[in-house]
């Protein structure tokens, strides 16, 4: 039995509150510790241009995807949760994403900083999730964090219109203001928690670490084009490692991207990934938004660095004449902002008017209808459903050696004596299947016969071939087959041995 | 201004700053709901609980990399007119608007839960002849023919040749109402490769319960005798598939 008095006696008093109250005053100084906000303001000023290519694009066919006067597609549709948000009539969309353009300038620049931040929140988020097909991705989600985040914040505080008429109003200004850093810590723990979610997703993704989910995604054409995406293919093994590379990031970026060079390591890397996304994937506008969400890892310390680099090479300022300031514009300029806001809806209305998206007050009245082939559409009625055997294999690639379940060291010409390995790969779905990898010699005559059976749950088939001295230098195939019909075939070449060529024949 | 502010939350016990200390409680509120609720969508994404059970979980929920299957798609909305000519529903004549790429719209709906209203946009803003009904087709290919030719060439010795798989998906009376639905190509064919028996037929214009106008916007998809229903049932039924990975909606782009 246990004496629970010794156990007691064990802990000294006043130790645990002790520690109580130190992880107490951690969080406190956190969450609370007064800083200037230069790096919330840095995502005011940048995720607004960003966000600004993605809805100007929008913005003519506004009545088209967010009204009931077009094909709006709710993402509560997707759910089960019809007609859970209005969905407005197309005068109030084009107000709307008018509002929402004006918005964002504003928010850019930092003029009524607090309410153009709320209204870029409220519109981009209510008219995102009233389109799910060509508006509402994830991207649009960290978009909207951010924004949220940002309306909590004293993000206008420096760097905006809102802090240049705030200091020709005071007299006693003594330096930029200071804030507690609650919002800023929950935008770096909002992109943490991001990736920790994207690397439980590719945990839980069956495959991903073999490379074979990630190979068909860098040759999907969903999004941009990725042309280095596609050239990746060939170079699976590096696939494979970028897989386990991305998902250690992603795991590691919350626990050490705090400070010191942890934090420049863990920022970099995933600048880089980001920007190979682009490249490889395709994605234009979620490496942006992502990113975004980097600056507030900005610290008062940081910039103070950069101004004093800065300071080294900007020429020194003049004294400029003091001009008596004027202050009686201060009232007007305070309906500047609603009045700007309601010119540009009614601007935006008739600009909208004016372009008819639709064209249906064109002289020639509204469009027709594009009349397609007649034969093409009965093609696709009539389309054969089986799958052709030549679409379950989705390559054929011989090498040298496997690493990592792939075959590297691509060529297709050998010498006598060296190691072939072909590798088939299949395309999912796929039955169980016995695959053949023959080889045939220059007249198509079959040399050499080997079988494998391929489970359904496998994506690969190696062969491996020792091309010995019997096998005359020349030409030769490899030709797979399945069910019994040719699939694939690759020509190789073999050469002579290096040591049979420089051999000396042997005396009887 | 904000040097008070920053001043105000920083409440100290016995201070008697009880405004501050307030602002602090309700900060602290919004920091532990706010965290709470990123926490709660990753505990439901790790233990796969919940994720889609309101479309709030969208925004918590990081599933960025869904999966991908070997398979490209695209749709196309075809509209049977009455005059006995196809026309293209989708996209519109109007609109040559790409989002991510160079698709357009309606391609980014795998799940085809909006496509009658696009038809019905469609329909409503152009000077359409009547229509008979509206076919939903899918297009499938493999996507190693999606790779430029200088990667095929490292695979294949044999020319790249396109070809692709087409599937009825959806039968839409000229409303925009859904009449039928098909399961996707893909998925059918690993349904059709695991069935030991036959699958059990679509329904058809003869079940019970449709009116005659629905019913006449079914027919000739009816059975085999119409001669242009893909005859599903003809595949090998007797092998079997693994489960389909279905290519989700690019939403994580």
């Amino acid at each position: 039995m246990t004496d629970t008095t010794t156990v007691r006696n064990q802990v000294e008093p006043g130790t645990e509150t002790a520690s109580r109250r130190g992880l107490r005053a951690s969080v406190r100084e956190f969450f609370f510790a007064p800083e200037v906000p230069y790096g919330l303001a840095l995502c005011r000023m940048v995720l607004p241009v960003i966000l600004l290519y993605v809805v100007l694009r929008r913005w003519s066919h506004a009545r088209e995807f967010f009204s009931s006067d077009g094909a709006s597609a709710p993402l509560a549709d997707n759910y089960g949760y019809f007609n859970m948000l209005p969905v407005p009539s197309g005068t109030m969309a084009v107000i709307l994403m008018t509002l929402l353009v004006m918005f964002l300038v504003t928010m850019s620049v930092g003029w009524r900083t607090r309410v153009s931040v709320i209204g870029c929140l409220v519109i981009y988020t209510y008219l995102n999730m009233l389109d799910c097909l060509s508006t509402f991705t994830k991207y649009s989600v960290i978009a909207s964090h951010v924004l949220l985040l940002l309306s909590f914040s004293r993000c206008g505080a420096v760097w905006s219109v809102d802090a240049w008429l705030d200091r020709r109003k005071r007299t006693d200004w003594t330096g930029p203001p200071r804030f507690p850093a609650w919002p800023r810590r929950l935008m770096q723990l909002l992109i943490g928690l991001i990736y920790l979610g994207a690397a439980i997703t590719k945990i839980h993704t069956p495959t991903f670490f073999s490379g074979d989910q990630l190979r068909f995604w860098l040759m999907t054409d969903v999004n941009h084009s990725n042309p280095m995406g596609e050239q990746l293919t060939l170079y699976p093994v590096m696939v494979v490692t970028m897989a386990y590379i991305s998902v250690v990031w992603e795991i590691l970026f919350i626990f050490t991207c705090w400070r010191g060079h942890g934090r420049w390591i863990m920022l970099l890397l995933g600048a880089g990934f980001h920007l190979g996304t682009r490249q490889t994937l395709g994605l234009y506008v979620f490496p942006w938004v992502s990113m975004t969400t980097y600056l507030a890892f900005i610290n008062a310390s940081d910039v103070a660095r950069w101004q004093g680099w800065w300071a080294r090479f900007r020429p020194e300022k003049k004294d400029l004449p003091v001009v008596p300031r004027r202050t009686d514009w201060h009232g007007k300029l305070a309906l500047a902002f609603p009045a700007t806001l309601l010119v540009t809806a009614v601007l935006g209305v008739e600009l909208e008017h004016w372009i008819d998206p639709y064209g249906i007050r064109r002289q020639e009245g509204p469009h027709q209808l594009v009349e397609l082939d007649r034969a093409t559409v009965e093609a696709m009625l009539e389309s054969n459903p089986v799958m052709r055997p030549e679409d379950l294999v989705h390559s054929l690639e011989m090498g040298e050696m496997l690493v990592g379940g792939y075959v590297v060291g691509h060529k297709s010409t050998f010498r006598q004596g060296e190691r072939l390995f072909a590798q088939c790969t299949l395309n999912p779905p796929h039955p169980d299947l016995m695959i053949e990898c023959n080889l045939h010699d220059k007249e198509n005559r079959l040399l050499d016969r080997v079988q494998q059976v391929v489970p359904r749950e496998t994506f690969r088939a190696n062969f491996l071939y020792v091309l010995h001295d019997a096998l005359v230098p020349g030409e030769y195939s490899l030709v797979v087959r399945c069910g019994g019909q040719e699939v694939a075939r690759r020509r190789i070449v073999l050469e002579s041995s290096k040591n049979v060529a420089g051999r000396a024949p042997v005396a009887n | 201004m904000g040097v008070n502010e920053a001043d105000g939350t920083a409440y100290e016990p016995g201070t008697g700053n009880w405004p501050g200390a307030i602002k602090r409680w309700a900060i602290s509120l919004v920091i532990v709901s706010y965290l709470g609720s990123l926490g709660y969508g990753i505990v439901c994404h790790t233990l796969n609980f919940n994720t889609s059970s309101h479309p709030a979980m969208y925004f918590v929920v990081w599933d960025m990399f869904c999966g991908w299957s070997a398979y490209a798609t695209r749709l196309h909305i075809v509209g049977e007119g009455e005059d006995n000519k196809y026309y293209q529903l989708a996209p519109g004549p109007w609109s040559e608007f790409t989002p991510y790429g160079d698709l357009s719209r309606h391609h980014y709906d795998p799940f085809l839960n909006h496509s009658s209203h696009i038809v019905r946009n469609c329909l409503a803003h152009t000077r359409a002849k009547p229509m008979r009904r509206i076919l939903v087709v899918e297009e499938y290919w493999a996507k190693k023919y999606n790779l430029p030719e200088s990667v095929w060439t490292r695979f294949f010795d044999e020319p790249q040749q396109k070809y692709s798989y087409f599937q009825l998906r959806q039968v839409l009376a000229p409303n925009g109402t859904t009449v039928r639905r098909f399961p996707s190509w893909l998925s059918r064919q690993s349904q059709l490769a695991v069935s030991a028996r036959p699958l059990s037929p679509h329904p058809n214009s003869g079940a019970p319960g449709l009116s005659s106008e629905l019913r006449a916007t079914m027919r000739p998809f009816d059975g085999s005798s119409s001669g242009r229903m893909p005859r599903l049932e003809s595949g090998s039924a007797s092998s079997l598939f693994p489960a389909a990975d279905p290519e989700r909606a690019p939403l994580a782009q």
